[in-house]
């Protein structure tokens, strides 16, 4: 049996909408369980925080995974990336409140204060950019912040830019486009390779169909 | 084994004979094998080894100065210490040399500091096939002679991919396709391969991560191979034939890749149930040893003893125990204690010596807490010498005893 993680939040419905077109017969209603089977007991799901995904992958709990490239690359996890999904397509951007000075981040003064649930590639895209700045870690609602003079500006993930809008928020620079991801743990792509390899093929056919 | 600083751990002594029992177990096979062991110092020159260690282990080094004002480092690499003290004393040896090691090295990661791991090296051999070969066929070997039943060896060669990215049409794209391949990126390389004007060579990159599997799979599949790569792919056959000859079943990867640099050619990778990781891996650095003024070939592997604890553990912890504790009342002299423990320790059974003395019924309990096999307990003083009790710990029979 394959182990799976499908991640909560956005990336839910279209994962497992994904999986019903693939053929597996995964219950329309589980409730609250975290821990679900299909009914031709092919697939064991484990539903995950998205940034919980990579421990879940790289650790070998589960086999395959769908996951966002934005926590790919944040994580810097180790796992084959197999196939691009898609859906989920969002982009990791920098946002200043409409009223700061900035409208680039080439404008930034030094030590700016930045808050953002990506640490690492926050740090990443200033250091490459030579500018030094604080960067604050943010759980949620990092829209918040520069409102309430937390910080002057954020990284978060922008999908239709309506959040940025609704509380006055100008993105003024991309650092990464995204979408949901097909990733493999290391050795279990060898140990289960047949197995792996056929889930592979019917996850291309129905995106093949899609695209 | 307790974590007592984060990337370190400590081990009581349960947990040490359990090691002990695999690294014996692994010594003595590479030693059937005709390999030798040698010992590197923990801490090396900093200046001597840099020449050697590419950036992105040069990142994890500890490094500190010592009081004559010199940079020492904590061993990141067996490898390239092997490498170092070889090419200093090559006047001295008659190659090739097989050499094995069992030792720690420092590497600061995320989630270690200390690594356990052995590994093996030959070191200056003409034939070069046939040490690959060996070395391929040597990690199964261990792996399996130390109680892993599958086990899954991958063999590659790092030329088809270094000979690809040295093409002048992928000058642009060098940089990007090795870090797509290193991290086994496939979305990446498909992007990268759309850029390419070269049909042949786009789709050969876009097939690339698929030839992997049974030797009889990718190798039936030399057509989507450029023609200049047959060579290299040739070479691998060449080599994976002979490891199946030698009854090892293995798997091969066109786009294998190592992440330390100094590999040149074959390489390979082994993964076990249990782990979610490769456990050990080797391959061929015919250049390592020239960056240290000795131009020789060599190749070897390593492998990660932390990762084998942790998946063989139940099989070979078991609890520690004693033959025989000896006992003895006050007023017992001494050398009549010492003389009986080293009249049982001459027939090779292993005796401790209670420190403090105790009633008998303290010391049978005492020596139960122990897992001690048999209680002697010494309670008299008699003209000719001492008497007491030999008690079986389990069962409580007890007989009489008298040592002259």
């Amino acid at each position: 049996m394959l182990k799976i993680a499908v991640p909560k939040g956005v990336l839910f419905d279209p994962s497992l909408k994904l999986l019903k077109n693939c053929g597996y017969k995964i219950p329309s209603d589980f409730g609250r369980k975290l821990l679900i089977e299909d009914s031709n007991q092919q697939l064991s799901l484990i539903i995950v925080r998205p940034f919980d995904m990579p421990l879940y992958v790289e650790e070998g709990v589960v086999d395959v995974a769908f996951i966002g490239k934005d926590v790919i690359e944040e994580t810097s996890m180790s796992c084959f990336e197999i196939l691009d999904l898609g859906y989920g397509q969002c982009r990791l951007s920098v946002a200043v409140p409409g009223f700061s000075p900035y409208r680039s981040v080439e404008d930034f003064h030094s030590f700016i204060k930045v808050g953002s649930k990506y640490q690492n590639l926050s740090k990443k895209f200033f250091i490459e950019k030579g500018i030094q700045v604080r960067i604050f870690p943010l759980g949620g609602s990092v829209e918040l912040s520069p409102i309430v003079g937390l910080s002057d500006a954020i990284i978060d993930l922008v999908s239709t830019g309506n959040t940025l809008k609704a509380n006055n928020l100008i993105e003024i620079e991309t650092i990464l486009f995204s979408t949901s991801r097909l990733v493999v743990n290391d050795a279990k792509y060898r140990l289960k390779r047949k197995e792996i390899n056929e889930f592979i093929l019917r996850v291309k056919e129905v995106l093949d169909d899609i695209y | 084994m307790n974590n007592s600083l984060s990337g370190s751990v400590d081990m009581l002594p349960e947990e040490v004979l359990c090691r002990n029992l695999i690294e014996e177990k692994i010594k003595r096979f590479w030693e059937r094998n005709g390999f030798v062991m040698v010992s590197i110092p923990v801490l090396e020159n900093w200046d001597k080894l840099q020449v050697a260690l590419d950036e992105k282990l040069i990142e994890k080094t500890i490094r500190f100065i010592d009081r004559f004002g010199g940079v020492s480092v904590l061993s990141p690499d067996l490898t390239v210490s092997i490498a170092r003290m070889v090419s200093a004393r090559k006047r001295n040896f008659t190659f090739p040399l097989k050499y094995f090691y069992l030792s720690d090295v420092f590497r600061v990661t995320s989630e270690h500091s200390v690594i356990r791991q052995c590994g093996v090296e030959i070191i200056g051999a003409d034939k070069q096939t046939l040490a690959d070969v060996e070395l391929a066929v040597l990690i199964f070997m261990t792996l399996k002679e130390i109680g892993f039943n599958e086990i899954y060896l991958e063999i590659g060669n790092f030329e088809i991919l270094k000979e690809l990215l040295s093409l002048n049409i992928l000058k642009n794209h060098k940089k990007s396709l090795f870090e797509a391949f290193l991290k086994k990126d496939w979305v990446a390389l498909y992007c990268i391969s759309n850029e390419i004007k070269d049909s042949k060579i786009s789709n050969f990159i876009k097939n690339l991560p698929g030839l992997s599997g049974t030797p009889d799979e990718v190798f039936s599949k030399i057509d989507l191979v450029p023609e200049f790569l047959h060579p290299s792919v040739k070479n691998l056959e060449k080599i994976s034939n002979e490891i199946k000859n030698a009854g090892v079943k293995h798997y091969i990867n066109l786009s294998l890749i190592n992440e330390i640099s100094y590999y040149t050619g074959f390489i390979f990778q082994v993964f076990v149930p249990g782990l979610p990781s490769s456990i050990g891996g080797g391959g061929r650095y015919d250049d390592l040893y020239s960056l240290f003024g000795f131009d020789c070939p060599s190749s070897g592997f390593g492998i990660d003893l932390d990762k084998i604890y942790g998946v063989l553990k139940a099989n070979y912890l078991k609890p520690i125990n004693i033959d025989v504790l000896l006992c003895f009342n006050d007023g017992i002299p001494l050398h009549w204690v010492w003389n009986l423990a080293a009249s049982y320790r001459d027939q090779c059974i292993r005796v401790e010596i209670d420190l403090k003395n105790r009633e008998f019924n303290e010391a049978l309990e005492f020596s139960k807490n122990k897992r001690a096999k048999r209680l002697v307990y010494i309670s008299k003083l008699e003209s000719s010498g001492v008497s007491g009790w030999i008690v079986d710990t389990h069962n409580e029979n007890k007989e009489r005893m008298t040592f002259c």
